[in-house]
């Protein structure tokens, strides 16, 4: 187990060119940290900063205190898992797992007590004379898996692990993953582009965007505080709904639907904005919950049954938004109908800068 | 039904439909006929010479001879020097091209080399382009004792002349280097078509490992490079067994036999109109090219199968 810090992290190619723009963050002992993003947003690049195979332009990677920036991939004690697993083709399961333990020249009964034990662990001992080629996805990505543990390194990497499995396969490793950091409690950076999994696993996310580092807190930050634009677009399933808004009179006006601004808000009152209106789909209810929620008259224009639940989209004012519905709504496209909405669940947006305002 | 089902799945293309059988005929027909005539029937007529008395052995009507002609061969001293003389060339040959092509490759296909790449590429592909006998000729005069380009080099920086083709000791080392220049551009190629194949994500979690750049090589990139090093292993096996043009061109077999490889024995003995034997030694050297090329075949075969 180690810490993991990032200063003041940069990586430009050819000098113009900068895919990540100085991100600082700290990695705790024995945390799982989750690096969230859509493709090209530079998380996987800053991952593989971490792990010494791109090197970087400005800023500290530190390791436990310790400046590794000039220090060679196998001298960082990293191990890290690939998306397309990159095992060693012409070795055996038990020889790809043992490779890293013989390059440090461990003891042979060592070396088979350890892969053993990891084996057994990730339920692949039946297997360890096969060579990759005979293994389907969810078990190489199992023995990249067993690859990384059992080496005992500091830090574990995982670039995507899970991208190339199947669905059900993906919910099957995911959870096997969350119980090994149970298990092992040891050091876990992850990249991920799916958010679910993000959410699911991690002790604390970085939500990244073109380089740039949106958000790190915690799964439930995240999604109830979200502190940028981007941040409420990418988290959930659907993700947040985001409507243009004007502020007037003390009202969030969606053009033609107003709904009280919160007094946090009021400061904003008369700036000209744009602003950006953010309320989650559980957020939409049928009925009245609490005192302060505010009724707002809606139609329905599309339902999307899901069995637990029904997904309705509803145009409120000029706004068109998707609420989470029990299964057992049953309303036809064109009906109209009051929905509620609490003010002190719902958030605001600068549209310009993409910032939360408070 | 099912083709457009799966093409729509696929992403809205057709799954490729194989070509009808006369296609397939079409293109192999013409390159089929002409290995038959060029290539299969004159092995075939040579064999056959290898049995007949060399006097009938171009009438229409030969005289037999069975296997007078291979006990002819295996008992001529020159010959048994020249099939000794070929196999110890051909695995000193085999080896220098392998490894020079091997490590030139790994250099182009390395971050050491980074602007002048395709320069390097081009270098080293010129010579296999360059007309073989026209390559070799030059060769001759840069060995050449009295003006070579070679010796006054070696003059200028105050070291011993080097004998080249002159000397028994040295003209096969000298036959080798002229062939390795000519050659071992086709085998870098090769090499970096393999290595353009390679898994750079397997070598990064080797590195991740704890591996060194020898170890990353030894490892993970040469087991990766196995089918380029049976082809070129295989190809240069055959190539070398037959070498006869760099023979011709700068020492016609000398000094005193010392170059004397078994293409260009068997090809003075056909010169002298000894066919048959020529043709027996032919046969001999067909049958060592098969056989080793196929142990080879076998031999990487049973490897990738473990």
């Amino acid at each position: 187990m180690a810490s993991v810090e990032l200063r003041d992290v940069r990586k430009s190619y050819d000098g113009h060119t900068t895919v990540i723009h100085g991100i600082d963050l700290e990695i705790g002992h024995g945390e799982f940290v989750v690096f969230v993003g859509p493709s090209g947003c530079g998380k996987s690049t800053l991952l593989r900063m971490v792990a010494g195979l791109e090197g970087i332009s400005g800023g500290e990677v530190r390791i436990d205190g310790e400046c590794v920036n000039d220090k060679l991939p196998r001298d960082r004690d990293l191990a890290m898992v690939f998306q397309d697993y990159a095992l060693y083709p012409h070795k055996n399961l038990f020889e790809n797992m043992a490779f890293g333990l013989r390059l440090r020249k461990t003891p042979e009964a060592e070396i088979r007590r350890r892969v053993g034990d990891v084996a057994e662990l990730l339920k692949i001992s039946h297997l360890l004379d096969r060579r990759p080629a005979a293994l389907s996805g969810g078990q190489r990505q199992r023995v990249a898996i067993g690859r990384a543990i059992v080496r005992q390194p500091k830090v574990f990497l995982f670039d995507e692990p899970l991208s190339n499995l199947d669905a059900q396969l993906r919910n099957e490793m995911r959870g096997e993953i969350k119980r090994l950091h149970q298990r092992l409690g040891a050091t876990i950076v992850y990249v991920t582009h799916d958010q679910v999994e993000a959410m699911t696993l991690a002790g604390r996310i970085c939500v990244l965007q073109a380089g740039r580092k949106m958000q790190y807190d915690t799964p439930d930050a995240i999604y109830h505080q979200p502190a940028a634009l981007f941040v409420a677009g990418f988290t959930g399933a659907p993700p947040m709904n985001l409507a243009d808004a004007t502020l007037v009179d003390g009202a969030v006006d969606l053009g033609g639907a107003r709904l009280p601004a919160p007094p946090a808000w009021r400061a904003h009152v008369g700036r000209a904005g744009p602003f950006k209106f953010g309320v989650r789909p559980e957020d939409i209810v049928l009925a009245r919950q609490a005192a302060d929620d505010c009724a707002l008259p809606a139609t329905v224009s599309l339902l999307e049954p899901l069995g637990a639940e029904t997904l309705v989209t509803l145009s409120i004012g000029a706004a068109e938004v998707i609420a989470r519905f029990p299964a057992a709504f049953r309303r036809a496209p064109g009906d109209k109908l009051a929905v509620y909405v609490n003010p002190g669940r719902t958030h605001l947006f600068d549209a310009a800068t993409g910032a939360a305002l408070q | 039904m099912s083709a457009t089902v799966a093409g729509q799945v696929g992403g809205g293309l057709l799954p490729p439909q194989p070509p009808p059988i006369g296609v397939f005929w079409l293109f192999v027909l013409p390159f089929a006929a002409l290995t038959a005539v060029f290539g299969i029937w004159p092995i075939l007529l040579s064999i056959e010479v290898s049995f007949t008395a060399s006097a009938s052995a171009l009438q229409p009507s030969p005289q037999w001879v069975g296997l007078a002609n291979y006990a002819a061969i295996l008992a001529d001293p020159v010959f048994i020097a020249s099939l000794g003389r070929t196999l110890v060339y051909t695995a000193l040959a085999v080896v220098s091209t392998i490894a020079l092509a091997l490590l030139y490759a790994l250099l182009l296909d390395s971050a050491l080399i980074g602007r002048g790449r395709t320069l390097f590429k081009v270098a080293i592909f010129l010579p296999v382009v360059t007309p073989d006998i026209a390559g070799y000729v030059v060769w001759r005069w840069l060995y050449d004792q009295s003006f070579g380009a070679l010796n006054v080099a070696l003059a200028a920086i105050g070291l011993p002349a080097f004998p080249g083709l002159a000397s028994v000791d040295t003209a096969i080392f000298a036959v080798l280097v002229a062939e390795l220049w000519h050659h071992v551009g086709f085998y870098v190629v090769i090499f970096l078509a393999n290595l353009a194949l390679c898994d750079r994500g397997i070598a990064e979690a080797a590195e991740i490992d704890g591996a060194d750049a020898w170890q990353k090589f030894w490892h993970v990139v040469l087991p990766q490079l196995r089918p380029a090093l049976l082809v070129n292993t295989v190809y240069a096996l055959i190539q070398y067994l037959k070498t006869f043009t760099v023979v011709a061109v700068m020492t016609k077999g000398g000094p005193n036999d010392a170059t004397n490889f078994v293409s260009y024995y068997a090809y003075q003995l056909f010169d002298q109109g000894r066919y048959g034997e020529a043709t027996a030694m032919a046969s001999i050297l067909f049958a060592i090219v098969i056989v080793l090329a196929l142990a080879m075949m076998r031999l990487q075969q049973g490897r990738g199968a473990r």
